[in-house]
């Protein structure tokens, strides 16, 4: 019976101590648990990727010994990162250390590029060798995503940070299992930081002299897919004057704008700058485009960063204002930076002129371009065209024009027919009196023919040869026509009782007014012809030629134009022009050249009313053909077969009365 | 008035007092553990501000942030923390001058070296192209690290030792 009751009893405690062995694991792995939950370095609660404090991210394995034992994530050597500066020797470091021979400092990295990236410490099945794979594997995703961040500003690569205690830290333990943890550090630090920031403020924080992460770390986001393009568009006058040219008094609207044409929004970071400059004169757009301001420019707020909405184009900001000064170029400049992730910014930059308009107005008469000259066969120009500033229907085409016929063998652009005229622009046209008016142009153009122009130079019937230098005031009743052999510098009133033609057989330089003074009789109206084989070349300061003007081209077929601002025998350039040509030139009679350069900058387009006339026209060049030119008898030409002029007994006026 | 009375009444007296005592004693202790909160509170939320700032690189905005608080006249605990918060940001806005001043108030309220104080000390000396000194608070900084029971106490020690090299043109 005692045996029996000491069998029981020891079959008891055998089952009792049975029981003890059995749970004496769990029970260690509990008092070690909580021996860890209690300690400073590896508190219960956080858990980063997966792994709560103190346990090896990879393996798993709880490294908690009556504490911990820790050295840097990297070694590197000794220096770990102390010597990353940039993103390229932060990734070609991490690349070193992952692909190299010390076993610590690889699976460092991978560390390092795992938590970048969000992978989870558990599916890395406790091998550090499998989370060495997947940063290998994944590293190209790693290094595009830290060069975007790096081009978007995101990161800081040297940020001194005090670290006050206690504050999350990482390391490698050197007990237990060699692995890398996250635990608790319990005094203050200071150190250089590497500083990820992501798009909501999270970051994620390595310390350069252990590659230790360190605070809460937040793995870097995808760079979205966005693509954008910023734009400036520029309105005159609410769009009634096209092109880049405003004038003073016009509004100019600049509308900055910014189109995603990707399908993701953009991540909110993108900024948008504006610059604006005045320049005097011409200014292109430079290569690469202005980005400072000048003159106290305040741009219009733009409201960035923010985010483009997909597929779609937002208006940042306009920004009206009204040109004050002619001879000025205003460009706007808008930089959006990134324009992409991981990229740069990119830039636009529009200008507008401020410029004078100028424009010719022609009175009593028709224009034409195209005709064939009879000194070189008649052969038309079909290219020719007639090419000035008009404001268009809106403004009743107030500006360039004829009062009369336009007629062109190309096109007509900006050149009004019937102006003042009782047609007038009936029907809200510009090209009532255009021939031919069959393109739908506004202005008409594309005349099918013109009739030859005389060859005038070859009617010179024995004209008297005189000196290069012409004061045409010291001629009294001539009738006989002189002519230069050479260049000549012509001026002077051609007074009452004159009629003659003077033939240049060179250029022609016109250095003062030419003028029919004070009043006649029929019989001493005065009539003056100027023809000339080669250019015409009127002074600037000249304000009015009076009497026919015609260049025809030498025998080599070059020249034959009238420049109407010139210095002398030559031309200005183009930006010389607003400077040295404002002198309105009023010609009572008419052109006859191969191109007419119409240089004057006198008036401008803004300027030029409805309904202008002669007198109070704002035009650079005023035509005013009138009667002289046709009551005094023209000189008879030459007796050959090809003469074209002569006395004629009467004039009358037939249809179409234009 | 019987001995029994005068005892009844001495020891309601006694408890009335002791009660009165109690309350008060629990409120100032409620009172002081609330405006415990609201100290912490009000740090955490300027070392958060801080942080921001110093991530978006305006650190005349987060210095001027500090020193608004440590006008403030904070505890002290909070006080230290702040006034080094100021010097590093200093040390990130290129003001070395003005975080040396600031670290070196925080050296003298210490009484004693930090390894926090002399690393930060350190970098401002380096970055202001005072080797001499800089050498000097890294050496410092490894004194504090060999005594230290810090788990990376060692790590810590190497990469001084890395700067000092570094320093000294041995890197």
């Amino acid at each position: 019976m005692r045996l029996r009751r000491f069998r029981l009893i020891a079959a008891h405690s055998l089952a009792v101590l049975s029981v003890i062995v059995s749970v004496a694991a769990p029970i260690a792995t509990e008092v070690a648990s909580a021996a860890r939950a209690g300690s400073p370095a590896c508190p219960v609660g956080p858990v980063y990727f997966g792994r709560a404090e103190c346990i090896g991210y990879f393996s798993g394995k709880d490294v908690y010994s009556n504490g911990i034992e820790v050295d840097s994530v990297i070694d590197n050597g000794g220096t770990s990162l102390m010597g990353v500066t940039n993103v390229d020797n932060f990734v070609s470091t991490l690349r070193r250390l992952l692909y190299g021979s010390n076993y610590n400092d690889a699976f460092g990295a991978a560390f390092i590029i795992d938590t970048m990236l969000n992978r989870q410490g558990s599916s890395f099945g406790g091998s550090r060798n499998n989370g060495i794979s997947y940063a290998k594997s994944n590293f190209g995703t790693w290094e595009t995503r830290v060069r975007d961040y790096n081009a978007a500003g995101r990161v800081n690569w040297n940020q001194l940070i005090a670290f006050n205690a206690p504050f999350q830290n990482s390391g490698r333990s050197l007990q237990v299992w060699n692995d890398d943890i996250f635990y608790r550090k319990t005094t203050d630090e200071t150190q250089r930081t590497i500083v990820f920031t992501n798009p909501n403020g999270t970051k994620f924080e390595i310390k350069k002299n252990c590659g230790n992460l360190v605070g809460t770390p937040n793995p870097l986001v995808a760079s979205p897919a966005y693509n954008l393009d910023p734009d400036i568009g520029v309105s005159i006058n609410n769009g009634d004057t096209e092109g880049d040219v405003a004038q003073v008094g016009d509004t100019i609207r600049f509308t900055y704008q910014v189109e995603n044409s990707a399908s993701t929004n953009s991540d909110g970071t993108t900024t948008c700058t504006i610059y604006g400059g005045t320049y005097t004169g011409y200014h292109a757009i430079p290569d690469p485009e202005d980005t400072t301001s000048n003159g106290g420019y305040v741009p219009p707020p733009t409201g960035c960063p923010r985010v483009f909405t997909r597929n779609t184009t937002t208006t940042l900001a306009t920004e009206t204002i009204t040109a004050t000064t002619a001879n000025r170029t205003i460009c706007r400049t808008l930089v959006i930076n990134p324009y992409a992730a991981g990229k740069g910014p990119k830039t636009i930059e529009v200008c507008v002129m401020i410029a004078a308009q100028p424009y010719v107005k022609v009175f009593g008469g028709d224009v034409s371009a195209g005709s064939g000259m009879e000194s070189n066969g008649c052969v038309p120009n079909n290219t020719a065209a007639l090419n000035s500033w008009n404001r268009g229907a809106s403004r009743a085409f107030a500006g360039a024009g004829t009062q009369f016929a336009t007629m062109a063998l190309d096109t007509i652009k900006d050149f009004a027919s019937a102006q003042g005229n009782i047609i007038g622009n009936i029907g809200g046209r510009a090209d009532n009196l255009a021939f031919a008016n069959t393109l739908g142009d506004t202005y008409g153009g594309a005349l099918g023919s013109l009739p030859c122009i005389p060859d005038y130079f070859a009617q010179a019937n024995n004209p008297e040869v005189v000196p290069g230098n012409v004061n045409l005031s010291s001629y009294t009743d001539r009738t006989r026509s002189i002519k230069v052999n050479g260049n000549a510098t012509i001026s002077g009133n051609v007074n009452p009782g004159n009629r003659f033609i003077l033939y240049v057989d060179g250029d022609a330089y016109i250095n003062g007014n030419i003028t029919y003074p004070g009043n006649w009789l029929y019989t001493k109206t005065p009539m003056f012809q100027l023809v000339v084989k080669g250019s015409i070349y009127i002074d600037n300061n000249v304000a009015r030629v009076d009497g026919a003007y015609i260049a025809q081209p030498t025998a080599t077929n070059t020249k034959g134009n009238i420049y109407t601002c010139a210095p002398g025998f030559s031309t200005y350039a183009n930006n010389q022009l607003f400077t040295n040509c404002a002198t309105q030139l009023r010609i009572n009679g008419l052109f006859s050249a191969s191109q007419v350069y119409l240089g004057r900058t006198f008036g401008s387009i803004s300027e030029a009313p409805a309904g202008e006339t002669a007198a109070n026209s704002r035009a650079g060049e005023v035509f005013n053909y009138n009667p002289t030119m046709w009551i005094a008898q023209p000189l008879p030409g030459t007796t050959t077969s090809n003469a074209k002029v002569g006395n004629y007994d009467a004039i009358t006026s037939l249809p179409p009365v234009l | 008035m019987n001995k029994d009375k005068i005892y009844r009444i001495a020891l309601v007296a006694v408890a009335l007092i002791a009660l009165v005592a109690g309350v008060w004693w629990f409120q100032g202790r409620q009172e002081r553990s609330s405006q415990a909160e609201r100290d912490q509170q009000r740090y955490n939320s300027l070392v958060r501000t801080n942080d921001t700032l110093a991530s978006n690189r305006k650190y005349d905005q987060a210095a001027k942030g500090l020193q608004d608080y440590l006008a403030t006249k904070p505890p002290k605990k909070f006080e230290r923390g702040a006034m080094v918060l100021l010097a590093t940001t200093y040390v990130n806005a290129q003001k070395y001058d003005e975080a040396l001043t600031w670290y070196q108030k925080v050296e003298k309220q210490d009484g004693k070296d930090k390894a926090d104080v002399a690393v930060g000390m350190a970098y401002a000396y380096d970055a202001k192209g005072d080797k001499e000194n800089a050498i000097k608070y890294f050496q410092k900084a490894i004194a504090l690290a060999e005594k230290s029971d810090d788990p990376m106490a060692n790590a810590d020690k190497k990469s001084y030792e890395y700067e000092i090299k570094r320093l000294r043109g041995e890197q």
